[in-house]
């Protein structure tokens, strides 16, 4: 059922870790333009990326014996929100930190965790998400990859075969944790699935960038061939693969970065605006800064249920589905007011505009769509 | 801060046993009783901002908030989140304190006397705090000659007073009064935008059409998400206007709850009608007794755009980027 959720306040505990990430920002974006930072996590800068992860801002929540900073979730709101406010180029080990590297503690073995979890907070493992395929969008159960035992035993590892596809950043990624199937067929739908950590840098793995709209080349698909795993790349329990994704998304959708993707564009507008001393656009301001501040006390309050050691599925999809909306209302809404603002916007900002217009309507496809959260909601509202 | 949940759930059972939709419509139709406004003075909850030196429950603003949106949810026709505030107000400048129900409103003097324009729950209350260019004045309504004759369909009335009362009393203490109105309007918004949800999902289940329930179509599914997605939205705007201890309201923050409460007016009032279809638009359902507030609230103290335009003033002036501006209003603790 969804539950209420009710303001908590962000803990003062973590205000000098925001300090010390801000600082941090101020000195490595400098030289970034705005429409780059624009991009916001689907910028991806390895080096970015293994700079955060010396500070040991990278796993915050894993626990210290597998390098993590045992921070609570609100550590890493604050973490996440002045990553994505500044346009900070995170996709590296964005989904690993997020996603993969919570999934393989709640799930793998001793040996997985002492392997991955290091690497992941060292920023030395850079992970993909496997799930959607050609015929496998939002009927995530339908995936038809295989992976079979490559011989009798427990111990001869996986074939897999099939395709992938928009998997983000696959070709720069160091492992893939995919949806599979592992026993039965389609029809069986969630039974018979499995996860299993692939190495992309095993023989018969092809990987091909796709361009999106705007001409950058973030998501890609990727081919299986005959590719051999070893047997401990079943991460989990074999047949286990449906339960462990819906995991994996409640961690996927339950952070602030639902909120913040136009982020940059509205801060830019803003700046123009004062510059100017403009003010006929006070009540766009207005309107857009009480969703956003009304968004974000939804999302500390989801936050707080994590850190309370709940799963906030419903409540995450709520939110997100909420915060989708608004951070694709925000360029199209700009747009009308620097349509009809007289003057014409310095370049960056009309820069920015333009790609955010332009890519908006994928907010409320990753990650699962509008469509398919708002069923999440009804479900939580006893409606199926 | 945290939601007194004892005094809370205890005005909600108070609540709904005292003013159940039958008494809210007859109160609706032939005004109040003397009896209403006795049963909430007898039951002390009027005195819950009072403090404790006074004689009141000094509650937070949290536990207010939660007991004004019940107000909402209820639909309750007298002005007890007002008088809350002027009592715990009157109080403190030493005044002596009169059991009256007290709304508020803004007025405008003209001539020797001041006009008011919509006022919620006139219909109901003894005094109206007017704030005026030179203050918050609390003026009798027995004085004033209601625009009854104007009134339509809303809830809310025209007071005009020909002549400034000699009994009128100026409030000496400088409170925002705007905003707390402003506050306490989205409180009540959030709870009655609640009951519609409340109100919606259970027809849903309830209503069969094409041999099943309605709530098992997808379109009607993906409407009430919305409309939950929106009542959260209002709840949480409304709670951080609300926080902490004593009268006070941060403009800032009570001009976001309005502007975000009254902003999700629309939507939440249309799919609560769509769920309910010809049923929602009869006198007998309760439906109209929240979807008809909503309205009414929505305008109160200015509709979203107003509000807006305030909060985006205070943004602009404030020169800092987005999200430190909304740090600043939410702080940490
Ligand atoms: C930028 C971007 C990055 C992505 N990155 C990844 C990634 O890293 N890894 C990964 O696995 N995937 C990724 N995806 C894929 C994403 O998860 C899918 O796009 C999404 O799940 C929807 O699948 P689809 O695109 O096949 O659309 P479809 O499922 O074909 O849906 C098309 C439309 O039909 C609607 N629809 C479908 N089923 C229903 C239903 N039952 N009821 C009502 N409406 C329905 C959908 O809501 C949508 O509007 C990414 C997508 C984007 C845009």
């Amino acid at each position: 059922m969804l539950q209420a959720l009710d303001f908590i306040p962000e803990p003062l505990a973590h205000e000098p870790l925001r300090e010390q990430v801000r600082n941090f920002l101020l000195d490595r974006m400098a030289a970034y333009p705005t429409d780059v930072r624009a991009r916001s996590w689907q910028g991806f800068d390895a080096d970015f990326s293994r700079a955060l992860a010396a500070r040991g801002w990278v796993g915050l929540t894993l626990p210290k014996a597998y390098g993590g900073a045992e921070l609570d979730a609100f550590a890493r709101f604050v973490v996440v929100e002045e990553l994505l406010c500044a346009g900070a180029p995170v996709a590296a080990h964005w989904i690993a930190d997020r996603q993969s590297g919570p999934l393989i503690l709640r799930y793998g073995s001793d040996a997985q965790k002492a392997f991955y979890l290091p690497r992941i907070c060292q920023g030395q493992a850079f992970f993909c998400i496997g799930m959607s395929e050609p015929g496998a969008g939002s009927d995530l159960a339908s995936v038809r990859s295989r992976a079979q035992r490559a011989g009798d035993g427990e111990g001869d590892g996986w074939r897999l075969n099939g395709q992938k596809i928009w998997t983000t950043y696959a070709q720069h990624s160091d492992y893939m944790i995919a949806l599979v199937r592992t026993s039965g067929s389609p029809e069986d739908r969630h039974r018979g699935l499995s996860q299993l950590i692939i190495d992309l840098t095993l023989p018969g793995i092809d990987i091909r960038p796709i361009r999106d709209l705007t001409g950058s080349s973030h998501f890609a698909e990727v081919f299986f061939n005959d590719v051999h795993l070893p047997a401990d790349a079943l991460i989990g329990a074999e047949g286990q693969g449906w339960e462990q994704v819906t995991a994996e998304l409640a961690f996927e959708r339950s952070g602030p970065e639902r909120l913040y993707s136009s982020l940059v564009l509205l801060d830019a507008w803003l700046a123009w605006l004062r510059e100017r001393g403009k003010r006929d656009d006070a009540v766009l301001l207005g309107r857009l800064v009480a969703e956003l501040t009304t968004l974000r006390g939804l999302s500390l309050a989801v936050t707080g249920r994590l850190a309370a050691g709940h799963s906030p599925v419903i409540e995450a999809a709520l939110v997100k589905d909420l915060g989708t909306s608004f951070e694709q209302s925000v360029p199209l809404l700009i747009a009308d007011a620097i349509g009809t603002d007289g003057e014409p916007p310095p370049v960056l900002l009309r820069r920015t505009l333009e790609y955010l217009c332009q890519v908006a309507p994928a907010f409320s496809l990753r990650g699962g769509t509008r469509e398919i959260l708002r069923g999440v909601i009804a479900r939580g509202l006893d409606l199926r | 801060m945290s939601i007194d949940r004892f005094i809370s759930d205890a005005f909600s059972q108070w609540l709904e046993a005292t003013f159940d939709s039958q008494r809210v419509r007859a109160i609706e139709q032939d005004g109040a009783d003397p009896a209403d406004w006795q049963a909430v003075s007898d039951s002390g909850f009027a005195d819950l901002l009072l403090a404790e030196q006074y004689g009141g429950a000094g509650a937070n603003l949290e536990t207010v908030g939660e007991v004004l949106q019940t107000c909402g949810a209820c639909a309750l026709p007298l002005p007890l989140a007002t008088t809350m505030w002027v009592r715990a107000a009157l109080a403190a400048e030493g005044h002596e304190l009169l059991p009256a129900s007290i709304t508020l409103t803004r007025g405008q003097r003209v001539e020797k006397g001041v006009k008011c324009h919509d006022v919620a729950f006139a219909a109901t209350a003894e005094q109206v705090l007017v704030l005026l260019d030179d203050g918050a004045w609390l003026l009798p309504v027995a004085d004033a000659q209601g625009a009854d004759a104007q009134r339509g369909t809303g809830l809310s009335v025209d007071l005009y007073w020909k002549t400034f009362p000699a009994s009128a009393l100026k409030l000496k203490q400088p409170h925002d009064w705007e905003a707390i109105g402003a506050a306490l309007f989205a409180a009540l918004i959030a709870g009655a935008a609640s009951r519609v949800l409340k109100l919606s999902l259970n027809y849903a289940a309830e209503r069969q059409q094409f041999g099943k329930p309605i709530a098992r179509f997808q379109a009607v599914q993906q409407q009430l998400s919305v409309l939950a997605e929106e009542v959260y939205a209002v709840r949480m705007a409304a709670q951080l206007a609300l926080r902490g201890n004593g009268l006070a309201v941060d403009p800032r923050l009570a001009a976001l709850a309005k502007a975000r409460a009254s902003q999700a007016v629309s939507s939440i009032g249309a799919i609560g009608h769509m769920v309910h279809g010809a049923i929602g638009i009869t006198e007998e359902y309760d439906l109209q007794l929240y979807t008809r507030r909503l309205h009414d609230w929505r305008l109160q103290l200015g509709s979203e755009r107003y509000w807006q335009q305030r909060l985006g003033q205070a943004l602009l002036d404030s020169e800092l980027p987005v999200l430190d501006f909304m740090r600043g209003l939410t702080g940490s603790g």
